[in-house]
């Protein structure tokens, strides 16, 4: 049954709510810092060169509007300069996944049953099966072992992440637009096209894929992307296989605060762990430390980037609907 | 009863498919990386190329002797030794989140991503966070101890939230609670006064299960950060440290193990599905009434 | 004389923006329907016209979208009358639908028989399940000789094997059939059948029909035929209700409809014409669907379409402003039929 009456209330959908504001709110966001880092350069603020020596793990002040880390480095500007390590990496993660995923994703739904999709297919269901994180770990640790310039090879291995992680995203959206592509593939007016002279090629790249697959795929890199900010900041808060030290990441800064505010920590809660009073003991360590903005600064920035990209997928997600 | 063999063995065969070709492509990485210390370990014994290699690393698996590790420990020691811490922390945070995905769902009594957006909200930004952020704030705030009971508790209470698992799993729930509550057997039932609850067991089943399995992959990441964060020395501590160490051969061997556990959860679902839809096998009594 | 077995009166069906927000639209205005006791009623309109909302709201298994109703309805198993509960904002877990009756007091034979019947259950498990509604307690062997006397009912070849199937080996006509019989074997006093031919092969289409009209006689049951097609009712019709974007135009008994008399609604005529047409094979008459309704919601609901005042005649020119501004009361040509429009009203 159709209403025709709900056709122009899901119409009405179609436009931006706020979920899609915030969304592209983050984008623009995230754009601009990527932007505004380009002039930042935050590494070898040690305070030992022409500049004061500024304390480690100030509070905030005008000055330094979010304090200092645990060197001595303005917060704010590490804060900035850590958009590079994940944001054109992560979208040559998206890069990756979309050119291989779509063709792949595509030939196995458009010509269904055939020798070829099946193996495209086994393919997919193989590499569904490594889990992300342990398949850049591995393959990180393996590159690493003949490392000769370290600082080209930072570089390098961010792409390599991205690489990585858009390869391990292939079979979600391989799968996704393969099924798309064979529900359509199903409808009469993909034959009605053929019928008409159509080539396959030409329903397939723009009555499928531009027309119908379009909002999907936008949907899935999305998502990818804030994958992509996930792994890169866990690495670099583990260390070994994520941003290298100098370079500034949200999760490295968040690691690098780590010590001194476990430390204290630790000296402070190993008589009473669990009681109230160490829980408090534990937070009002972190406040005199001024370790607490190093706390919240990089955790806020990642969950808001996530969410932001989320709520973008989300937003095409909704456009999205065949 | 034919169809249903060849299926069943269909599904095991691309589960051992998988398993076979991911081995050979870790182990092909381990082996030609650039300055790859396997390749120079085994050049003590030059006659063994890379498929000699492989074929010795398989049969150790089978015979499960792979021998030593980097450190002389023995490497089938050292994974069931991280199992065991490893398996418990993946299962438990698993069934949690389903569980407690399935009791919110059911508390709510209405479609609970579009009746409450505050909920909905909520568990977004709480998922939102990134297990190793989670534990870190475990770790700093709320002191969990260094070993023990608490400990355990903790990791998997923070897998089963962190790294945006509660989000997937409840919403995947709530959707498929909500199509299932819409499809006309149900209406159906319910004003026939037939009871409701066995049909929404039975075809609630399946979806968990394949929610929960399509989860896997992400959770044995997630174990890999939360014992590197807490220091549990389980499977994903082991291997990353085998990789900081360039314990190529646990490494494998970790990798292999993680594999065949997420295509194993996969299997299990696809097994599961034949056992109880009949859909997915053609039936022949059909034909004589035809 | 009249003794209607449920009936409503001035109900109103709102749906909510599935994704919340907006204000409801009202997809069914100020039905007031009347079902006879032991008769045939047939709810007819065109797709959208929401026939299928009005009467699963009144049963109280409408899916997610139906939210806010407003208006009475009551239901007279047995003379005393009981309150149908309307379904407010919905809520997930309602068990089960029109709780005050008897449990299988109503059947509802739905649309898409393949979407009615639980793919995962045998066949004579799910008419096993309707039977121990209707007596409790009985033994097994017991249920099943009822589930294959009912599959017998509804004229199935070799119920024993029927029993055995599941859902998905059943033909169309097959599992309509079965449908039919999980809705009668609670023993149902009313049953409605939801365009029960539509997903049917032609040939098929004219036999459930029957059927229904049979048991229905057969057994004193109330039956509700809900369909867009005149040509499926004319044969079964006690009394008939025509429906158009939510608003009960027309109802009356059959010969109203199906004997020449005093006017008739203007959409009842081009429904028609239009199942003539589809029989004859000819072309039947263009739809203007370009045209959309008044958003004001004032004046008659078919006004945007009415030939009458697309193409009026000299006598009726003056007709369309009034039609699209002022609501059309209702018309009585005789005590038992009614039409609302303002056109049928003023014979000029």
């Amino acid at each position: 049954m159709t209403l025709s009456s709900l056709w122009t209330q899901r119409h009405r959908q179609d436009q931006m709510g706020p979920v899609s504001v915030f969304g592209f709110g983050v984008l623009i966001g995230l754009v601009g810092l990527r932007i505004a880092a380009m002039f930042v350069d935050s590494s070898p603020r040690l305070g030992l060169q022409d500049e004061q020596l500024l304390p480690a793990m100030a509070g905030p002040s005008w000055d330094h509007l979010l304090g200092t880390d645990q060197l001595g480095r303005d917060l704010l500007l590490r804060m900035v300069d850590a958009v590079e390590a994940f944001f054109l990496p992560g979208l040559f993660a998206c890069l990756v996944a979309a050119l291989i995923a779509v063709p792949t994703g595509a030939i196995a739904g458009y010509w269904e049953g055939s020798k070829g999709a099946a193996v495209l297919r086994g393919l997919l269901t193989m590499i569904s099966a490594w889990p992300r994180l342990v398949l850049v770990v591995v393959v990180v640790a393996i590159f690493t072992g003949s490392v000769r310039d370290p600082a080209a090879w930072a570089e390098v291995r961010l792409y390599l992440l991205g690489g990585l992680v858009g390869l391990s995203y292939i079979p979600q959206l391989g799968g996704a637009v393969s099924e798309r592509v064979q529900h359509f593939r199903r409808e009469q007016f993909v034959e009605a096209a053929r019928a008409h002279g159509l080539s396959d090629r030409r329903i397939l790249l723009w009555h499928i894929l531009w027309a119908n697959c379009r909002h999907l795929v936008l949907r899935h890199t999305c998502t990818l992307f804030g994958a992509f900010i996930l792994v890169e900041t866990s690495l670099s808060y583990l260390g070994d296989y994520g941003v290298p030290p100098p370079r500034p990441s949200w999760g490295n800064i968040l690691a690098g605060v780590r010590h001194s505010v476990v430390h204290s920590r630790s000296l402070m809660a190993s008589s009473d762990s669990w009681s109230p009073a160490g829980l408090w003991g534990g937070v009002e360590q972190a406040i005199q430390h001024g370790g607490l903005l190093g706390v919240l600064a990089p955790t806020i920035a990642i969950a808001v980037s996530i969410a932001g990209v989320l709520a973008l997928a989300e937003h095409y997600a909704r456009r999205d609907r065949p | 009863m034919g169809t249903r063999t060849r299926l069943v063995g269909r599904h095991i065969a691309t589960f051992g498919g998988v398993v076979f070709v991911s081995s050979i492509v870790f182990g092909a990485l381990v082996w030609w990386a650039p300055g790859s210390p396997q390749r120079i370990d085994a050049g003590a014994q030059l006659d063994q190329g890379f498929w000699g290699w492989l074929l010795s690393f398989w049969l150790g698996l089978i015979q499960f002797d792979l021998g030593p590790s980097y450190r002389g420990i023995p490497v089938d020691q050292l994974l069931v030794k991280g199992a065991i811490k490893s398996l418990p922390l993946i299962v438990l945070s698993m069934i949690l989140s389903v569980g407690g995905s399935l009791l919110a769902v059911a508390i709510m009594g209405t479609r609970a991503s579009s009746s409450f957006p505050l909920v909905r909200t909520a568990i977004h930004s709480i998922s939102l966070v990134p297990v190793f952020l989670l534990g870190y704030l475990a770790v700093v705030l709320f002191a969990v101890p260094p070993d023990g009971v608490f400990q355990a508790l903790a990791a998997i209470a923070i897998l089963a939230v962190g790294d945006g698992m509660l989000t997937d799993i409840f919403l995947g729930i709530d959707d498929e609670v909500d199509q299932l509550l819409d499809r006309d057997f149900v209406h159906s039932a319910r004003l026939r006064g037939v009871p409701v609850g066995p049909t929404l067991a039975r075809h609630l089943a399946l979806p968990l299960a394949q929610i929960a399995a399509d989860k896997m992959a992400y959770v044995v990441g997630g174990v890999l950060v939360i014992e590197k964060v807490l220091g549990i020395q389980g499977i994903g501590w082991m291997g990353y440290r085998a990789a900081t160490h360039h314990d190529f051969l646990l490494l494998l061997a970790i990798t292999v193990a993680v594999t065949s556990l997420v295509a194993a959860s996969q299997l299990g679902v696809d097994l599961v599905r034949l056992a109880t839809d009949p859909r997915t096998t053609p039936n022949v009594s059909g034909q004589e009434v035809g | 004389m009249s003794d209607p077995i449920l009936f409503t009166r001035d109900l109103w069906v709102r749906v909510h923006d599935p994704n919340g927000g907006g204000s409801p639209i009202a997809v069914v205005r100020g039905a007031n329907i009347e079902l006879q006791r032991g008769a045939t009623t047939c709810l007819v309109g065109e797709s959208g016209s929401g026939k299928t909302v009005l009467m699963r709201a009144l049963l109280g298994i409408s899916g997610a979208r139906p939210g806010v109703t407003a208006g009475t309805a009551w239901a007279r198993p047995d003379g005393s009358e009981f309150p149908v509960p309307l379904v407010g904002p919905r809520k997930r877990w309602r068990g089960r639908a029109l709780p005050s009756l008897r449990p299988g007091w109503a059947g509802y034979v739905f649309q898409h028989p393949s979407h009615s019947l639980d793919p995962l259950l045998r066949v004579g498990d799910q008419v096993g399940a309707s039977v121990t509604i209707a007596h409790s307690g009985l033994t097994p062997a017991a249920v099943k000789r009822r589930v294959l006397h009912w599959l017998e009912t509804v004229h199935l070849p070799n119920p024993e094997a029927v029993a055995q199937l599941f859902p998905h080996e059943l033909s169309g006509g097959m599992a309509q059939r079965v449908a039919i019989a999980i809705a009668l074997a609670t023993e149902p006093d009313l049953l409605v059948a939801d365009e029960p031919t539509t997903g049917l092969d032609w040939s098929v289409r004219r036999d459930i029909v029957d059927l229904l009209g049979e048991l229905c006689r057969a057994r004193g049951m109330s039956l509700l035929l809900i369909s867009h097609d005149f040509q499926v009712v004319e044969h079964i019709a006690d009394q008939l209700y025509v429906m158009f974007r939510g608003e009960l135009v027309e109802d009356g008994p059959r010969r109203a409809f199906f004997e020449p008399g005093p006017g008739s609604h203007p959409y009842t005529r081009e429904l028609q014409a239009r199942s003539r047409a589809l029989e004859e094979g000819s072309s039947p008459p263009r739809l203007h669907l370009a045209e959309q309704p008044t958003s004001s919601g004032a004046g008659c609901v078919y006004a945007h379409r009415c030939p009458w005042i697309r193409e009026p005649s000299p006598e009726r020119s003056a007709l369309g402003e009034r039609c699209r501004s002022v609501r059309p009361p209702d018309f009585r040509p005789s005590s038992d039929h009614r039409v609302r429009c303002i056109a049928v009203g003023e014979p000029t």
